[in-house]
């Protein structure tokens, strides 16, 4: 555990461990893909994804509509490439509440234990009581349905592992004799904090919450496809699968490619955050 | 072994007692769904006919013009007796519709499990014993993209291809007939198949490269014997509490899988409820879950325990 | 190893292929809706899905036939003795399913319960005119109004006044309608696995036509594609509701049968008129003619049902046929938009329920309105919580239908357009005017036919103009049988008999 020495000795060889994972680079590029898509809709979307064409609607894909049109009339590409920013934006939004409020909580917990530390993770244990994506669902039938509640409850659903992985981090880091021994001879929490607590915790972190984002864009399609997310007419991936899902028979595409979309973004997440486990903590198991 | 049994009884009591605690405050957090809700509850239950003295009596008799806590605690007490009240809807009592609903899950998430274990367990093996063969690497991929694949967008490909093109097997309802559970059980074992598989897999590597199996390739042993006999017996004991992990999964993929497929199942009666505004019926069944989430996860932990100081006593 | 495996997979597949066959030769006739029933407590939710079921297992005193004339139910006669009494005498050889024969206390018992405050029957309001229900012999019921009221006895066909077993009821309690449910009808309630299906069985000492059917089971599909594969594929041999989209490959199936049936309803945008700026009759008119329904009916609704001019359908009796309603001119929309001071438009909401085709319908309007400057936001509710909030006027618009299922003029505009019905109990939009309230309380009073008809023309004109509602459609039912399936007529409100139906 002697950290110091090995954050420096991670930097060089993450990029190469990182390339030699021949999974991770595939995700990697899927990812950047949807990335740049996402970012660059409005100048790579060839329509309006809400500009309805009802004399132009359910047609398979071709030069115009390189995926076919919705019930609406609507270009499919472009509403993919704009769902794109949704789940992206879903994915950040989420993961940031969790890693602030369960790293902090987590920190908290590990770094003052006793009554703080048994308060804070009674709660968790709470909060894992219900499978994520039911606290997600229960959460949201107090809310009521629209997009940003889902991201509020996915980002609540999604607390207590970050603070688990937080608080073992800290008491791993406190076990060792120099945070001992800085603790010792006066050094100010937020120093003993930011100095060796944050930088031990970032590794794992980082990894977590590459995992993490691929289950929170699936937790909040599933929400929005059983109808308490996204509202028309905004082109999110779940919501697409629900309402095109009636027209199936008449033209599959747009049900299928939405679902492509989410499969393609949760997969290559997950391949980036397997990859970066293996490269950055190899010790690191599921959570 | 009495010794054994004895701690064996402890630590299964003080997992039971610590289970208190966590269920009153999922209790607190299911009562208090009610009350977060914008909206008057009387309102909702007597719906568009309602005159002011009919709401009136309602919201007497439901309690609602006492003090929370003290809602609270007659909710509590009458719920630890299992009685959640009446459907807002089809003023059926809950306990009765969860009682009605709860084998229809559970023979579903049976199902999951059983097909689930007969697949995802072989691939594990196979892809272990040769890794970052091709094989291993598809079989891998594959299993990521199951774990992260929409169980909704899921089932709507299998009632596609298996319903609606081949007319194979019914898309929709459970009438007696194991037809009916084809598609629905396909839907739900994805995700198990794939997390049991990826977990076989890793585990068994763990275990291939410790020092016994070592020793035994050192001693010449047939390598399919190394495989079954050794590796597989040591590495299927972290993979049988997997199984149990997937419990989270499969009521997560419930709730979806029984929407889409008009299974009558708790998880579609949640999205139901909610759907509805149906509160008895929401708060009702969140107990159900997390009552049998954890009484799985006890389980789970019983069983590893059970099993694990066998291992070090066998092998140390 | 591998061997156990293979023989474990193979039982498990075998397992899983397995149909259970039922020996038997029993008739089951398998009937599919959108939703499960509720309660079948006809004075439990009055939804079409409960009703459906309902229809089957209960009786009411008269009965509406397919062509909306009244004919003897489990009453035989009944007389008119003033304007506000009438006397039913009922059949003598009506027993419930339980054996208890049906008497004149049954029938007080379930009027009183269902105008009992304490029962908050959700459809106490069709029986509203009772103002008292006496016994004159066992055999004899008197019912007196509150007023003259003409169309008395479409509202006593009605399924909600399906007439129960007071000794039954009573000991049930709160499990009525539930695990509880005997009728005198030609079904016998069998078992309900919730969620699922119902199960009937055959009454054989029906009163009337017995059935020809064994068992009846009805079952819930919520997904239109799905109801049609199913009805396609011989796992259902009636299915009602076939969606537009799925309604070109079942014309074409020679195993299936469309039925097309002129429905009751209307289909319709309602504004919130006491609130800024719908309470302004221009903004009003603008926005019916900013909506280009045909294309809707046309795209959404593929040809089910035509488009309203009325809010009455053409089928309900009293319909005036000369309304031309609003002609789809977005200029002159944006002409009277700025008439009323809107010339930049406003921001607005929609709100419907999550019925997949008002969804529809919703998203094009939204789109419509964007056209002359009105950005709306659509908000999809559930139905109960939808019900309770437009009730209270929290809306700016919303889609809703109403079926005037007893078939007279009164039931499709008294409740939607007079004054006293503001709120839950139907007037949704909070318009009136206090000529169109003359028209509907005479008429419902006035007993003479050309009288009436006169009165609703002019009450639906005034309606057409002043435009509470976007008006939207007339629907047109439409449902598939299987080909082997006789005797099926679906009746205009949308419910049905199957003591008739002959499965071959």
């Amino acid at each position: 555990m002697e950290k110091g020495q090995t954050v420096t000795f991670a930097k060089k060889s993450i990029l190469k461990a990182m390339l030699r994972n021949k999974k991770a680079v595939v995700g990697a590029i899927i990812l950047l893909i949807i990335t740049l898509g996402a970012v660059f809709a409005p100048f790579l979307a060839p329509h309006n994804p809400i500009q309805q064409d009802l004399r132009n609607r359910l047609q398979p894909p071709s030069r115009d509509n390189l995926l076919g049109t919705d019930q609406f009339g609507r270009d499919l590409f472009s509403r993919i490439l704009y769902g794109g920013r949704i789940s992206l934006r879903i994915g950040f939004i989420t993961v940031g509440i969790a890693l602030i409020v369960g790293g902090t909580l987590g920190l908290i917990a590990g770094f003052y234990g006793g009554i703080l530390d048994h308060l804070i993770m009674r709660l968790m244990d709470i909060m894992l009581a219900l499978p994520g994506f039911l606290l997600a669902l229960a959460i949201i039938s107090a809310l009521g349905s629209s997009l940003e509640n889902v991201m509020i409850a996915v980002g609540i659903s999604l607390i207590p592992t970050f603070c688990r992985l937080m608080r073992a981090t800290v008491l791993s880091v406190r076990e060792n004799d120099y945070v001992e021994a800085a603790i010792a001879l006066g050094a100010s929490d937020l120093r003993v904090i930011i100095k060796y607590v944050l930088p031990n915790a970032v590794n794992p972190l980082i990894v977590h919450s590459s995992l993490t984002m691929a289950s929170s864009i699936l937790f909040a399609a599933g929400l929005s496809f059983l109808g308490m997310g996204a509202q028309p007419p905004t082109p999110e991936w779940g919501k697409m699968i629900a309402d095109n899902r009636a027209f199936i028979r008449a033209s599959h595409y747009i049900v299928t490619f939405p679902g492509l979309a989410i499969v393609l973004s949760v997969l290559s997440l997950n391949m980036v955050g397997d990859g970066l486990r293996d490269a950055l903590d190899p010790r690191m198991k599921n959570l | 072994m009495a010794k054994g049994v004895d701690l064996m009884e402890k630590y299964i009591i003080r997992r039971l007692l610590m289970l208190i605690p966590v269920l009153l405050g999922i209790s607190i957090f299911a009562f208090s769904i009610l009350h977060l809700t914008p909206g008057d509850p009387a309102l909702m239950m007597l719906g568009e006919h309602a005159p002011p003295q009919q709401l009136e009596n309602l919201r007497r008799s439901l309690g609602l013009d006492e003090p929370l806590p003290v809602q609270y605690f007659n909710w509590l007490s009458r719920a630890v007796q299992l009685d959640f009240g009446r459907s807002l809807r089809s003023n059926a009592l809950v306990i009765n519709e969860i009682a009605n609903y709860l084998p229809n899950t559970a023979q579903l998430a049976g199902s999951a499990v059983f097909f689930s274990v007969l697949i995802g367990i072989p691939i594990g093996i196979i892809s272990a014993v040769r890794p970052n063969s091709l094989l291993d690497n598809v079989a891998m991929v594959g299993a990521l993209a199951g774990v992260g694949m929409p169980a909704f967008w899921q089932a709507i490909m299998f009632i596609l291809i298996f319903s609606v093109t081949l007319g194979w097997f019914p898309s929709s309802g459970k009438l007696g007939g194991a037809a009916y559970f084809v598609l629905p059980t396909m839907t739900l074992a994805t995700v198990s198949t794939a997390s049991i598989a990826r977990m076989t897999r890793s585990a068994m590597l763990e275990v291939i490269s410790q020092d016994y199996i070592r020793t035994a390739r050192s001693k010449g042993l047939n390598e399919r014997r190394i495989v079954y006999r050794h590796a597989l017996r040591n590495a299927l004991i972290p993979v049988v509490t997997i199984i149990g992990l997937q419990a989270g999964a499969l009521m997560t993929g419930a709730v979806l899988t029984e929407t889409i497929f008009a299974w009558p199942g708790i998880g579609r009666m949640i999205v139901e409820a909610i759907r509805q505004k149906d509160f008895p019926v929401v708060q009702g069944v969140i107990m159900t879950f997390a009552v049998s989430y954890a009484l799985i996860n006890l389980f789970v932990d019983i069983l590893y325990a059970y099993l694990d100081p066998k291992i070090r006593v066998k092998y140390k | 190893m591998s061997k156990k495996l293979t023989s474990v997979l193979v039982l498990g597949l075998a397992m899983l292929l397995s149909f259970s066959i039922f020996a038997t030769a029993e008739t089951n006739l398998v009937v599919t809706q959108m939703y499960d029933a509720v309660s079948l407590d006809p004075h439990g939710e009055n939804d079409q899905a409960s009703a459906r079921v309902r229809r089957q297992i209960y009786d009411t005193l008269v009965i509406q036939d397919g062509d909306l004339n009244i004919i003897p139910g489990l009453a035989k006669s009944w007389e008119h003795v003033d304007e506000v009494t009438w006397e039913f005498s009922l059949r003598p050889d009506v027993y419930f399913h339980n054996g208890d024969k049906l008497t004149a206390e049954d029938v007080k018992f379930t009027f009183d319960r269902l105008r009992d405050p304490d029962t908050a029957a959700p459809g106490a309001f069709i029986v509203g005119f009772m103002e008292d229900v006496e016994v004159v012999d066992s055999m004899t019921v008197r019912i007196t109004t509150d007023g003259p009221f003409a169309p008395m006895l479409a509202h006593l066909s009605h399924g909600v006044t399906g007439i129960l077993n007071q000794s039954v009821v009573e000991e049930a309690g709160e499990d009525y309608g539930t695990t509880v449910v005997v009728g005198t009808g030609a079904f016998k309630f069998d078992s309900w696995s919730a969620g699922s299906h119902i199960t009937l069985t055959r009454n054989p000492d029906y009163w009337g036509h017995v059935a020809e059917v064994d068992k009846v089971t009805f079952r819930s599909i919520p997904e239109g594609t799905v109801r049609a594969i199913e009805l396609e594929t011989g796992g259902v041999d009636i299915a009602m509701g076939i969606e537009p989209i799925d309604e070109p490959r079942m014309e074409e199936d020679p195993n299936v049968e469309v039925l097309r049936t002129p429905g009751l309803g209307a289909d319709y945008v309602g504004f919130n008129c006491e609130k800024p700026p719908f309470d302004n009759v221009l903004v009003r008119q603008a926005i019916n003619h900013a909506i280009d329904m045909d294309l809707i009916i046309e795209v959404v609704y593929a040809g089910q049902g035509v488009r309203a001019v009325s809010p009455i359908s053409p089928t309900v009796w009293g319909a005036n046929p000369d309304l031309e309603g609003y002609t789809y001119d977005p200029d002159k929309a944006r002409d009277l938009l700025a008439e009323a001071g809107y010339a930049d438009g406003f921001e607005t909401s929609i709100w419907t329920n999550d019925n997949p085709l008002r969804m529809q319908a919703a998203e094009i309007i939204q789109a419509d309105l964007a056209e002359i400057g009105i950005d709306v936001d659509v908000q999809i509710m559930e139905w109960g919580p939808y019900l309770a909030e437009t009730g209270e006027g929290k809306h700016d618009m919303f889609i809703l239908g109403w079926t005037t299922v007893t078939g007279d003029a009164d039931y499709g505009l008294f409740p939607l357009f007079h004054s006293s019905t503001y709120g839950p109990e139907g007037n949704r939009t909070f318009w009136s005017t206090p000529r169109v309230d003359e028209l509907l309380s005479r008429a419902r009073a006035n007993s003479d036919p050309d009288e009436r008809l006169e009165m609703y023309y002019e009450a639906q004109e005034i309606i057409a103009e002043g435009a509470p509602w976007i008006f939207m459609r007339a629907p047109i039912n439409v449902d598939g049988i299987r080909d082997n399936i006789t005797g099926f007529e679906p009746h205009p409100s949308g419910d049905f008999f199957l003591n008739t139906v002959v499965k071959n």
